[in-house]
Protein backbone atom coordinates (compact mmCIF):
# COMPACT_ATOMS: atom_id res chain seq x y z
CA UNK A 1 0.00 0.00 0.00
CA UNK A 2 1.53 3.44 -0.47
CA UNK A 3 1.07 6.07 1.88
CA UNK A 4 -0.16 9.11 0.22
CA UNK A 5 0.65 12.33 0.56
CA UNK A 6 -1.43 13.67 2.83
CA UNK A 7 -0.48 11.21 5.01
CA UNK A 8 3.48 12.05 4.40
CA UNK A 9 2.80 15.65 5.10
CA UNK A 10 1.58 15.12 8.38
CA UNK A 11 4.04 12.66 9.94
CA UNK A 12 6.19 15.11 8.56
CA UNK A 13 4.63 17.60 10.75
CA UNK A 14 4.35 15.30 13.87
CA UNK A 15 8.54 14.96 13.35
CA UNK A 16 8.65 18.01 13.48
CA UNK A 17 7.13 19.03 16.84
CA UNK A 18 4.41 21.64 15.70
CA UNK A 19 1.27 20.93 17.25
CA UNK A 20 -1.12 23.54 15.98
CA UNK A 21 -2.23 24.04 12.40
CA UNK A 22 -4.54 27.73 11.61
CA UNK A 23 -6.30 27.18 8.32
CA UNK A 24 -8.38 29.05 6.20
CA UNK A 25 -9.27 26.03 3.56
CA UNK A 26 -8.63 25.41 0.16
CA UNK A 27 -10.08 22.60 -1.92
CA UNK A 28 -6.38 21.25 -2.65
CA UNK A 29 -6.21 20.83 1.48
CA UNK A 30 -9.33 19.14 2.04
CA UNK A 31 -7.55 15.53 2.34
CA UNK A 32 -5.29 17.10 4.30
CA UNK A 33 -7.06 18.85 6.78
CA UNK A 34 -9.91 16.18 7.21
CA UNK A 35 -6.95 13.76 8.23
CA UNK A 36 -5.05 16.13 10.35
CA UNK A 37 -8.53 16.03 12.42
CA UNK A 38 -8.88 12.51 12.01
CA UNK A 39 -5.25 11.87 13.35
CA UNK A 40 -5.65 14.33 16.66
CA UNK A 41 -1.85 14.97 17.32
CA UNK A 42 -2.00 18.40 15.47
CA UNK A 43 -4.69 21.14 16.68
CA UNK A 44 -6.85 22.67 13.90
CA UNK A 45 -7.63 25.88 14.44
CA UNK A 46 -10.38 27.45 11.89
CA UNK A 47 -10.24 31.37 11.89
CA UNK A 48 -12.42 33.89 9.78
CA UNK A 49 -9.72 35.17 7.85
CA UNK A 50 -6.04 35.20 6.82
CA UNK A 51 -4.98 38.16 8.91
CA UNK A 52 -6.51 36.65 12.19
CA UNK A 53 -5.00 33.45 11.44
CA UNK A 54 -1.62 34.66 11.18
CA UNK A 55 -2.52 36.98 14.29
CA UNK A 56 -3.57 33.23 16.01
CA UNK A 57 -0.07 31.45 15.04
CA UNK A 58 1.97 34.35 16.02
CA UNK A 59 0.19 34.16 19.35
CA UNK A 60 1.23 30.69 19.46
CA UNK A 61 4.65 31.63 19.01
CA UNK A 62 4.43 34.57 21.62
CA UNK A 63 3.21 31.99 24.16
CA UNK A 64 5.84 29.59 23.53
CA UNK A 65 4.84 26.96 20.84
CA UNK A 66 5.13 26.44 17.20
CA UNK A 67 2.42 26.31 14.72
CA UNK A 68 1.64 26.74 11.12
CA UNK A 69 -0.69 28.29 8.83
CA UNK A 70 -2.74 26.15 5.94
CA UNK A 71 -3.90 28.56 3.40
CA UNK A 72 -4.58 29.68 -0.08
CA UNK A 73 -2.48 32.05 -2.22
CA UNK A 74 -5.51 34.32 -1.99
CA UNK A 75 -5.14 34.64 1.67
CA UNK A 76 -1.54 35.90 1.60
CA UNK A 77 -2.89 38.97 0.23
CA UNK A 78 -5.41 39.40 3.23
CA UNK A 79 -2.46 39.43 5.47
CA UNK A 80 0.10 41.47 3.93
CA UNK A 81 -0.38 44.01 6.87
CA UNK A 82 0.67 41.93 9.99
CA UNK A 83 3.24 40.08 7.83
CA UNK A 84 5.12 43.11 8.21
CA UNK A 85 3.59 45.41 11.14
CA UNK A 86 3.62 42.50 13.49
CA UNK A 87 5.53 39.37 11.83
CA UNK A 88 8.81 41.22 10.74
CA UNK A 89 8.52 44.42 13.27
CA UNK A 90 8.61 41.59 15.93
CA UNK A 91 10.87 38.79 14.12
CA UNK A 92 8.00 36.69 14.85
CA UNK A 93 7.97 33.23 12.83
CA UNK A 94 5.64 32.21 10.55
CA UNK A 95 5.45 28.70 8.24
CA UNK A 96 2.97 29.06 5.95
CA UNK A 97 1.64 26.10 3.57
CA UNK A 98 0.01 27.47 0.78
CA UNK A 99 -1.72 25.91 -1.95
CA UNK A 100 -0.51 28.34 -4.90
CA UNK A 101 -3.49 28.56 -7.27
CA UNK A 102 -3.75 30.11 -10.82
CA UNK A 103 -1.28 28.24 -13.93
CA UNK A 104 -1.84 26.14 -16.61
CA UNK A 105 -4.22 23.63 -14.48
CA UNK A 106 -5.88 26.22 -12.88
CA UNK A 107 -9.69 25.91 -13.67
CA UNK A 108 -11.04 29.63 -12.11
CA UNK A 109 -9.63 31.66 -14.08
CA UNK A 110 -10.21 34.61 -11.44
CA UNK A 111 -7.35 32.69 -9.39
CA UNK A 112 -4.95 33.77 -12.01
CA UNK A 113 -4.36 37.49 -11.35
CA UNK A 114 -3.74 36.76 -7.50
CA UNK A 115 -1.61 33.46 -8.40
CA UNK A 116 0.52 35.39 -11.30
CA UNK A 117 2.19 38.45 -8.64
CA UNK A 118 2.21 35.42 -5.71
CA UNK A 119 5.83 35.04 -6.10
CA UNK A 120 6.84 38.88 -6.64
CA UNK A 121 4.64 39.65 -3.40
CA UNK A 122 6.66 37.22 -1.15
CA UNK A 123 9.93 38.68 -2.35
CA UNK A 124 8.51 42.14 -2.09
CA UNK A 125 7.83 41.32 1.29
CA UNK A 126 11.11 39.89 2.27
CA UNK A 127 9.74 36.31 2.65
CA UNK A 128 11.69 32.99 1.71
CA UNK A 129 9.78 30.92 -0.18
CA UNK A 130 10.21 27.57 -1.77
CA UNK A 131 7.87 25.79 -4.28
CA UNK A 132 6.26 22.12 -3.95
CA UNK A 133 5.60 20.90 -7.25
CA UNK A 134 6.57 16.74 -7.13
CA UNK A 135 6.15 14.31 -4.70
CA UNK A 136 9.85 14.36 -3.88
CA UNK A 137 9.66 18.21 -3.11
CA UNK A 138 7.91 16.84 0.15
CA UNK A 139 12.04 16.81 1.09
CA UNK A 140 11.89 20.29 0.81
CA UNK A 141 8.80 20.69 3.24
CA UNK A 142 10.87 19.02 5.78
CA UNK A 143 13.72 20.86 5.88
CA UNK A 144 12.27 23.90 5.50
CA UNK A 145 10.12 22.88 8.72
CA UNK A 146 13.27 21.83 10.58
CA UNK A 147 14.69 25.41 10.16
CA UNK A 148 11.37 26.82 11.06
CA UNK A 149 11.12 24.93 14.59
CA UNK A 150 15.09 24.79 15.66
CA UNK A 151 15.99 28.13 13.84
CA UNK A 152 12.99 30.32 13.71
CA UNK A 153 13.16 30.82 10.36
CA UNK A 154 9.94 32.02 8.32
CA UNK A 155 9.08 30.17 5.32
CA UNK A 156 6.43 30.05 2.66
CA UNK A 157 5.65 26.87 1.00
CA UNK A 158 3.94 27.47 -2.62
CA UNK A 159 2.09 24.26 -3.54
CA UNK A 160 1.58 23.85 -6.99
CA UNK A 161 -1.55 22.07 -8.05
CA UNK A 162 1.18 19.92 -9.98
CA UNK A 163 2.17 18.11 -6.70
CA UNK A 164 -1.24 17.06 -5.97
CA UNK A 165 -1.95 15.78 -9.39
CA UNK A 166 1.40 13.75 -9.34
CA UNK A 167 1.22 12.30 -6.08
CA UNK B 1 -15.12 56.05 32.74
CA UNK B 2 -11.95 57.18 31.00
CA UNK B 3 -10.08 54.54 28.60
CA UNK B 4 -6.95 55.33 31.12
CA UNK B 5 -8.88 54.62 34.37
CA UNK B 6 -9.84 51.27 32.90
CA UNK B 7 -6.14 50.66 31.85
CA UNK B 8 -5.27 51.45 35.42
CA UNK B 9 -7.58 48.67 37.19
CA UNK B 10 -6.59 46.27 34.97
CA UNK B 11 -3.19 46.64 35.94
CA UNK B 12 -3.85 47.11 39.14
CA UNK B 13 -5.51 43.83 39.36
CA UNK B 14 -2.80 41.62 38.05
CA UNK B 15 -0.08 39.32 39.09
CA UNK B 16 1.30 37.30 36.64
CA UNK B 17 -1.29 37.27 33.91
CA UNK B 18 -0.12 38.05 30.42
CA UNK B 19 -1.57 41.40 28.70
CA UNK B 20 -1.82 42.15 25.89
CA UNK B 21 -2.51 46.00 24.04
CA UNK B 22 -3.74 47.16 21.10
CA UNK B 23 -2.03 49.70 19.19
CA UNK B 24 -2.25 53.33 20.02
CA UNK B 25 -3.37 55.06 23.33
CA UNK B 26 -3.92 52.00 24.81
CA UNK B 27 -0.43 50.64 24.36
CA UNK B 28 1.08 54.32 25.61
CA UNK B 29 -1.90 54.27 28.53
CA UNK B 30 -0.76 50.25 29.75
CA UNK B 31 2.81 50.97 29.78
CA UNK B 32 1.91 54.26 31.70
CA UNK B 33 0.10 52.23 34.25
CA UNK B 34 2.64 49.98 34.78
CA UNK B 35 5.31 48.65 32.89
CA UNK B 36 6.01 45.38 33.47
CA UNK B 37 7.54 41.95 31.36
CA UNK B 38 4.57 40.01 30.92
CA UNK B 39 2.98 42.80 28.77
CA UNK B 40 2.98 42.51 24.80
CA UNK B 41 2.35 45.52 23.45
CA UNK B 42 1.48 45.49 20.22
CA UNK B 43 2.38 48.86 18.02
CA UNK B 44 1.24 47.34 14.26
CA UNK B 45 -1.56 44.95 13.09
CA UNK B 46 -4.77 47.01 14.17
CA UNK B 47 -6.91 44.27 14.68
CA UNK B 48 -4.88 41.52 15.59
CA UNK B 49 -4.51 41.81 19.48
CA UNK B 50 -7.50 39.18 20.23
CA UNK B 51 -6.01 36.71 17.96
CA UNK B 52 -2.53 37.04 19.63
CA UNK B 53 -4.20 36.95 22.72
CA UNK B 54 -6.51 33.59 21.55
CA UNK B 55 -3.23 32.28 20.33
CA UNK B 56 -1.41 33.21 23.47
CA UNK B 57 -3.85 31.34 25.35
CA UNK B 58 -3.94 28.06 23.42
CA UNK B 59 -0.26 27.71 23.76
CA UNK B 60 0.28 28.78 27.63
CA UNK B 61 -1.61 28.09 30.82
CA UNK B 62 -1.54 31.49 32.34
CA UNK B 63 -4.76 33.51 31.68
CA UNK B 64 -4.37 36.07 28.91
CA UNK B 65 -5.86 39.42 29.34
CA UNK B 66 -6.41 41.34 25.74
CA UNK B 67 -7.24 45.27 25.78
CA UNK B 68 -8.58 45.47 22.35
CA UNK B 69 -10.96 48.56 21.17
CA UNK B 70 -14.50 48.47 19.65
CA UNK B 71 -12.75 49.51 16.27
CA UNK B 72 -9.82 46.86 16.01
CA UNK B 73 -12.30 44.20 17.08
CA UNK B 74 -14.97 45.58 14.50
CA UNK B 75 -11.89 45.40 11.98
CA UNK B 76 -11.42 41.76 13.09
CA UNK B 77 -14.82 41.00 13.43
CA UNK B 78 -14.73 36.97 12.68
CA UNK B 79 -12.38 36.54 15.68
CA UNK B 80 -15.24 36.51 18.10
CA UNK B 81 -16.94 33.91 15.96
CA UNK B 82 -13.10 31.76 16.57
CA UNK B 83 -12.96 32.65 20.58
CA UNK B 84 -16.53 31.40 20.53
CA UNK B 85 -15.64 28.43 19.03
CA UNK B 86 -12.41 27.80 20.48
CA UNK B 87 -13.67 29.56 23.94
CA UNK B 88 -10.03 29.20 25.94
CA UNK B 89 -10.97 29.11 29.86
CA UNK B 90 -7.71 31.37 30.32
CA UNK B 91 -8.42 34.34 27.88
CA UNK B 92 -9.70 37.71 28.72
CA UNK B 93 -10.92 39.87 26.08
CA UNK B 94 -11.88 43.44 27.31
CA UNK B 95 -13.50 45.83 24.88
CA UNK B 96 -12.49 49.34 26.30
CA UNK B 97 -15.87 50.58 23.76
CA UNK B 98 -15.52 54.70 23.56
CA UNK B 99 -17.50 54.36 20.02
CA UNK B 100 -14.45 56.41 18.38
CA UNK B 101 -11.28 55.50 16.74
CA UNK B 102 -9.37 57.14 19.55
CA UNK B 103 -5.48 56.82 18.40
CA UNK B 104 -6.26 58.58 14.79
CA UNK B 105 -8.24 62.14 16.51
CA UNK B 106 -11.83 60.11 17.64
CA UNK B 107 -13.68 59.86 14.85
CA UNK B 108 -17.04 57.95 15.41
CA UNK B 109 -16.89 54.39 14.38
CA UNK B 110 -19.47 53.19 12.47
CA UNK B 111 -21.03 50.07 14.59
CA UNK B 112 -21.27 53.49 17.46
CA UNK B 113 -23.52 55.22 14.87
CA UNK B 114 -25.71 52.10 13.94
CA UNK B 115 -28.80 52.45 16.00
CA UNK B 116 -29.31 49.37 18.39
CA UNK B 117 -26.09 48.09 17.41
CA UNK B 118 -23.93 46.67 20.15
CA UNK B 119 -20.18 44.53 20.19
CA UNK B 120 -21.61 42.66 23.29
CA UNK B 121 -24.56 41.92 21.78
CA UNK B 122 -22.60 40.98 18.98
CA UNK B 123 -20.51 38.94 21.17
CA UNK B 124 -23.11 37.10 22.47
CA UNK B 125 -24.97 36.36 19.13
CA UNK B 126 -21.33 34.49 17.83
CA UNK B 127 -21.81 32.04 20.78
CA UNK B 128 -19.50 33.80 23.31
CA UNK B 129 -21.17 32.43 26.86
CA UNK B 130 -19.79 34.79 29.06
CA UNK B 131 -20.45 38.65 28.21
CA UNK B 132 -20.22 41.30 30.22
CA UNK B 133 -20.74 45.15 30.27
CA UNK B 134 -19.22 47.26 32.73
CA UNK B 135 -19.05 51.08 32.76
CA UNK B 136 -16.99 51.58 36.04
CA UNK B 137 -13.40 51.13 37.48
CA UNK B 138 -15.41 48.94 40.15
CA UNK B 139 -17.29 46.50 37.50
CA UNK B 140 -14.62 46.37 35.99
CA UNK B 141 -12.43 44.74 38.13
CA UNK B 142 -15.10 42.49 39.90
CA UNK B 143 -15.96 40.68 36.38
CA UNK B 144 -12.19 40.36 35.68
CA UNK B 145 -11.31 39.39 39.24
CA UNK B 146 -14.80 36.73 39.36
CA UNK B 147 -13.35 35.21 35.47
CA UNK B 148 -9.82 34.47 36.72
CA UNK B 149 -10.67 33.31 40.15
CA UNK B 150 -13.40 30.88 38.50
CA UNK B 151 -11.31 29.94 35.55
CA UNK B 152 -13.66 31.02 32.97
CA UNK B 153 -13.06 32.81 29.66
CA UNK B 154 -14.97 36.08 29.28
CA UNK B 155 -15.61 39.09 27.01
CA UNK B 156 -16.16 41.91 28.93
CA UNK B 157 -16.84 45.25 27.10
CA UNK B 158 -16.01 48.75 29.03
CA UNK B 159 -17.83 51.29 28.44
CA UNK B 160 -15.02 54.33 28.68
CA UNK B 161 -15.37 57.88 27.42
CA UNK B 162 -13.36 59.14 24.81
CA UNK B 163 -12.18 61.89 27.54
CA UNK B 164 -7.99 61.37 27.33
CA UNK B 165 -4.77 62.49 28.42
CA UNK B 166 -1.49 62.52 26.17
CA UNK B 167 0.88 59.96 27.04
CA UNK B 168 4.28 58.99 25.02
CA UNK B 169 5.33 56.84 22.41
CA UNK B 170 6.74 53.48 23.86
CA UNK B 171 10.54 53.83 22.42
CA UNK B 172 11.24 50.01 23.43
CA UNK B 173 12.39 48.06 19.70
CA UNK B 174 9.39 45.34 18.76
CA UNK B 175 12.06 42.63 19.00
CA UNK B 176 13.05 43.84 22.79
CA UNK B 177 9.41 44.03 23.33
CA UNK B 178 8.76 40.40 22.74
CA UNK B 179 11.70 38.73 23.89
CA UNK B 180 11.64 40.02 26.93
CA UNK B 181 8.20 39.16 26.77
CA UNK B 182 8.58 35.35 25.77
CA UNK B 183 11.45 34.83 28.59
CA UNK B 184 8.97 36.10 31.20
CA UNK B 185 5.93 33.52 30.13
CA UNK B 186 8.41 30.42 29.05
CA UNK B 187 7.86 28.69 32.71
CA UNK B 188 4.28 27.66 31.89
CA UNK B 189 4.03 26.68 27.96
CA UNK B 190 1.66 23.97 27.61
CA UNK B 191 2.88 20.52 26.91
CA UNK B 192 2.02 19.03 23.30
CA UNK B 193 -1.35 18.69 22.20
CA UNK B 194 -3.46 15.62 22.38
CA UNK B 195 -0.83 14.82 24.85
CA UNK B 196 -0.83 15.07 29.19
CA UNK B 197 1.61 17.89 30.37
Amino acid sequence: MTISAEDRIIEIIKKSGVDLAVTVPCKFFSGLLEKMEKDGSVKVVWPAREEEGLGIASGYYLGGKKGIMVIQNSGLGNMVNALLSLNRYYEIPVFIMVSHRGGPLEKVEAQNPMGEITPALLDTAGIKYAVMEKPGDLAVLEEALGRFVRNNESAVMLIKQSFWSNA
Amino acid sequence: MKRFEAIKTVAGAVKDEIVVSNIGDPSKELFAAGDRKENFYMLGSMGMASSIGLGMALANKRDVIVLDGDGAVTMNLGTLVTIAKEAPDNLKLVILDNGAYGSTGYQRTALSSTTGASIGAIASACGNERVKTVSDAASLEAELKSAITSGKGVIIVAKVDTAHEKFPFIRDKGAAIKERFMASVSNTTRGLYGKKS
